[in-house]
């Protein structure tokens, strides 16, 4: 499902991620997943240690597509780049989110 | 001349439940023969209103009108065929708009009782009745949206804003008991999203029947009691955190929302 414009999070953690607003360019896949993990534990109370690049967004942490859109808001915050929210819904892993991320 | 029931209270007992059960399921056959029959009636309806010189929401409401006219008929014809006894109680006024109605979902009918008593329901469907040749037009001008649709909660938070309400069963599908209760975060998302207020309806059938995996046919031997209560409205920001990520609001609601069904089905269980 996609969402307008209008439904965008407002409420999103701040602190998230960390402050940084680097952007992706010249990040390793594997700093990129580090940030993903950081927004993720802010905002689905998951362990850290249950989000690797393997783990499956569905079966093993419970993100559905309504998640993944709030996800990537967040992300944007985060990163200097715009992220197609379409693009990520094919994504079955961590690793496959980082990989569409990292090529934009 | 021996009346009808004088002729069966001469029966031994073992006759007469296995006659009264020969009743049952030949007038669950009845109905559900009746029931596919009466689908026609809306694609007819909804035929003659597309031509009709109606603006889009008159035909709406009119085919809404109709839609719940038919759910309550069939109830009401389950009733006097002497497959259910039924009560309704604690129903919203008629002004009960922009709601995101929930209700559980143990049987095949549970659609009809809220369709038929709740006034101005928009139905989230499958995706197959908006292509079917019969269902197509019906579905489309009754203003249903599609499970399918990339724009559902978009379209449902617009709808919910028109004041029309939205009816989920956050199950998803019918449950194997009343107290499973896996809710979907599907009916917290729209909420959240549309900050719209939620009004939970809880359907109880005493004993079990229609369930999931169930055949029509397979009905208990006792009388069924089927109760359908409207729960007081859930304003979202009573019940949460409505400044946490929107990913953990909607998890604590599907939450607070499990927690109620628990408790009143617990409750409606121990009476």
């Amino acid at each position: 499902m996609t969402e307008s414009s209008e439904v965008t999070s407002e409420t999103a953690t701040e602190s998230a991620a960390g402050a940084s607003d680097a952007g992706t360019s010249g990040m390793s896949k594997e700093e990129i997943v580090e940030k993903i993990r950081a927004v993720m534990v802010d905002f689905f109370e998951l362990d850290a240690s249950e989000i690797t690049e393997d783990s499956n967004l569905v079966e093993d942490l419970d993100i559905d597509s309504i998640d993944t859109i709030d996800l990537m808001i967040e992300m944007r915050k985060h990163l200097d780049k715009e992220i197609d929210d379409m693009a990520l819904l094919d994504c079955k892993t961590i690793g496959d989110v980082a990989e569409v991320i990292s090529k934009m | 001349m021996p009346t009808k029931r004088a002729l069966t209270a001469s029966l031994p007992a073992e006759q007469r439940t296995s006659l009264r059960q020969l009743w049952r399921i030949a007038a669950a056959g009845v109905s559900y023969v009746l029931f596919a029959l009466g689908g026609v009636l809306p694609a007819f309806y909804s035929l003659l209103l597309s031509v009709a010189p109606l603006d889009t929401a008159v035909k709406q409401q009119k085919l809404r009108r109709l839609i719940a006219g038919l759910c309550r008929f069939y109830i009401g014809l389950m009733k006097f065929l002497g497959l259910f006894q039924y009560s309704i109680t604690d129903l919203p006024d008629q002004t009960t708009r922009g709601h995101v109605i929930i209700a559980n979902h143990s049987m095949l009918i549970d659609a009809l009782f809220v369709l038929g008593y709740l006034d101005n329901v928009c139905c989230v469907v499958k995706a197959s009745l908006a292509t079917n040749p019969f269902t197509r037009v019906p579905v489309a001008l009754a203003g249903y949206v599609t499970n399918s649709d990339p724009k559902l909660l978009e379209t449902a938070t617009h709808k919910l804003a028109a004041g029309e309400n939205i009816l989920i069963f956050p199950e998803g599908t019918r449950n194997s008991f009343d107290l499973q209760l896996e809710f979907k975060r599907g009916a917290a998302n729209l909420a959240v999203i549309a900050g719209a207020p939620l009004l939970p309806v809880l359907l109880l059938c005493r004993p079990r029947a229609l369930g999931k995996g169930e055949k029509w046919y397979e009905l208990p031997a006792e009388n069924l009691q089927i109760t359908m209560q409207c729960l007081p409205a859930v304003q979202v920001e009573n019940c949460i955190d409505t400044t946490l990520p929107r990913p953990l609001q909607y998890r604590r609601l599907t939450s607070h929302l499990t927690n109620l069904y628990r408790d009143a089905i617990s409750q409606a269980m121990s009476r």
